[in-house]
């Protein structure tokens, strides 16, 4: 039985006056314990309102819809009612965001963070939570962990800032921790060292991981099983060297294609013909679902 | 922005081996920024100024500021009532008291009327706008409730105008000096309440109370140590404007005689109120505790505009 169970998801969005916009369409994975699981898309695809349905931070208005099941353990983490999912995140699940300066407060120091985690989940306090805070913070490899406890994000570097928000997210070993795009703000030096801790922390733990990419060399190098998402559904998943190796849907080949290389020029991969030339390239947005010709050269058989 | 945090980033080690201890908050830095800011300076100067007149004032005055001397001298007559001079820097007022002492003995009660009157203001009003703030930004259905309530409370308030509610509440009260605070306080609370509850609603929407929220951290702890904190810049640069504003009003309530009954101790706006009559043959009796309100509450406003400049990130270099 898997560790987290994700049958036919959907979220959509309904505004009056405006189109409903369905951003997640039937999407279905699952996650063993322990595994790294890649959701992959260009933006706009529905990785990150994956995301927040699976931890239930999507806005309650009228107008949000969230549909299909969740099984995490014996419960579907969609259903369940905002207390007992209070409970659960931080603890069972916990999310590492995109952006490290924004997420974390700016006027409160960095230990406070960490240790109101400890104390929400473990019900440590005082001194006890601050050393296990330092513990922590040395754990994810951030030096001089009991000044950095007393001091503000702005004064970390952005690394080190994600450094601090993963050690939040382990801070209670949860068995699954979702990761949405963790390295996109940070540059490229500093990403390869997050992916390595991340990569560390998963193995050492055993913690399963969901990482949300638009970055196929993260991919690459960290996923065990790979889910292509594109307009909201999952075109593709198989394991990573299969999937790299010969992917099977045009649209993965074309994220595949889309990887500049050294060798082949301007515009190279708008030309190839495998994955329709001559079609604008989709630049950062997927259109209306409906109104998209899908992007596949198998679609005149 | 950037290249302020590059290098705060380059100078990472170095600067941190110098704070030592602690870190520095963004507190600690925008009252940095207010120490290089010219008319902060000048502000604070006039702050200083005037609150050593209001502490020591009655020590410096030459006279008692109830003595009627004029009176006693026989120097009052109708019509003549003795400019400035050597003995009574600026001259006696209608009741041959000298004007200075009382200038000076006077500030002491406008000080406290500001002061108090704002805190009121910022007690209530913070309490209703954090209430509604944090309801509106975390409470779900039944907090957008509370919140319409709380707002649409404060909203009448607000469409008094604050010179006809301060009247009403010092009508009711009858006059006092306390009416006289509390009335000033009442108005200004629709503003801090407004003030505190957008900026809360708006920091609700932040990346950092989704990330608290997505470890689990309780509502009420987010709303205290995550949300609140990163609301008060702008309550607190009001409480500061506001503070000149209680002056100008209280002063306004002292005038059309709400204030405070026993005519004889100094206040500005009192003294303000008794020149009315002389202004043809004396306009120096209302010009000087004029400008004495005038300049306290221009060292407030740029003490307040400062503040503002260096609370705001959109601002910041």
């Amino acid at each position: 039985m898997p560790l987290l169970d994700v049958k036919d998801l959907s979220v959509t969005f309904a505004r009056r006056g405006q189109r409903t916009v369905r951003a997640v369409d039937g999407v279905s994975f699952s996650v063993e314990a322990g595994e790294v699981v890649g959701l992959v898309g260009e933006s706009g695809c529905g990785k990150s309102v994956t995301s927040l349905a699976l931890m239930g931070l999507l806005p309650k208005q009228r107008g949000v819809t969230v549909g299909g099941s969740a099984m995490f353990g014996d419960t579907d983490l969609l259903k369940t009612d905002e207390r007992t999912m209070r409970d659960i995140r931080g603890r069972d699940v916990a999310m590492i965001f995109q952006d490290p300066l924004s997420s974390l407060n700016p006027v409160v120091p960095i230990g406070v963070q960490v240790t109101e985690v400890l104390a929400r989940h473990r019900g440590l306090t005082g001194a006890k939570a601050t050393a296990e805070a330092a513990d922590l913070l040395n754990r994810v490899g951030i030096p001089d962990p009991t000044r950095r406890l007393k001091e503000y994000p702005h004064q970390l570097s952005g690394g080190m800032r994600q450094r601090a928000l993963i050690a939040m997210a382990v801070a209670c070993a949860p068995k699954l921790l979702i990761a949405d795009e963790p390295t996109t703000a940070l540059d490229v030096t500093i990403q390869a060292q997050i992916l390595e801790l991340l990569r560390d922390l998963v193995r050492d733990s055993g913690t399963a991981l969901v990482m949300i990419t638009h970055d196929l060399g993260v991919v690459a190098g960290m996923c065990d099983t790979v889910n292509v998402l594109y307009a909201g559904r999952v075109v593709e998943s198989a394991r990573r060297k299969p999937l790299f190796a010969e992917p099977r849907h045009p649209y993965t080949t074309g994220l595949l294609g889309s990887v500049p290389r050294l060798d082949s020029g301007k515009g190279a991969a708008a030309r190839d013909p495998r994955f329709g030339a001559g079609r604008p390239a989709v630049a950062g947005r997927v259109r209306v679902r409906p109104a998209l010709r899908p992007p596949c050269r198998r679609l005149c058989r | 922005m950037s290249t302020k945090t590059d290098k705060i980033d380059a100078l990472g080690e170095l600067s941190a081996v110098k704070q030592d201890e602690h870190g520095v908050s963004l507190w600690t830095e925008a009252f940095r920024r207010v120490r290089r800011n010219p008319s902060a300076l000048v502000g604070m100067a006039i702050l200083v100024l005037f609150v050593l007149v209001a502490i020591i004032g009655p020590l410096l005055a030459p006279y008692s500021p109830t003595d009627t001397m004029g009176i006693r001298e026989g120097v009052i007559r109708p019509g003549s009532i003795p400019g400035p001079s050597a003995e009574h820097w600026l001259g006696y007022d209608h009741q041959g008291r000298d004007q200075f002492s009382r200038l000076l003995v006077g500030a002491r009660q406008t000080l406290l009327v500001g002061i108090v009157s704002t805190l009121i203001g910022l007690t209530v009003g913070a309490l209703i706008g954090g209430v509604a703030g944090a309801a509106a930004g975390l409470g779900g259905r039944v907090g957008r409730a509370v919140d319409s309530v709380l707002m649409r409370i404060v909203d009448m308030l607000l469409a008094l105008p604050s010179l006809l509610l301060a009247v009403s509440i010092a009508a009711l009260l009858g006059a006092s000096l306390t009416t006289v605070m509390i009335a000033v306080g009442v108005v200004s609370v629709p503003v801090f309440a407004r003030l505190l509850r957008g900026a809360m609603v708006a920091q609700s929407g932040g990346d950092y109370v989704l990330a608290a929220t997505s470890l689990g951290v309780k509502r009420s702890r987010i709303a205290l140590t995550h949300i609140l904190p990163n609301s008060l810049a702008p309550v607190i640069v009001q409480a500061t404007l506001t503070l000149a504003t209680a002056i100008i009003e209280a002063a306004a309530l002292s005038f059309l005689g709400l204030g405070n009954p026993d005519t004889s101790t100094p206040e500005w706006g009192l003294m303000l109120a008794d020149a009315q009559p002389y202004l043809d043959g004396r306009p120096g009796l209302a010009i000087f505790p004029a400008v004495g309100i005038i300049i306290t509450a221009l060292g407030f406003t740029l003490l307040g505009e400062a503040l503002r400049e260096a609370l705001d990130p959109k601002l910041r270099k």
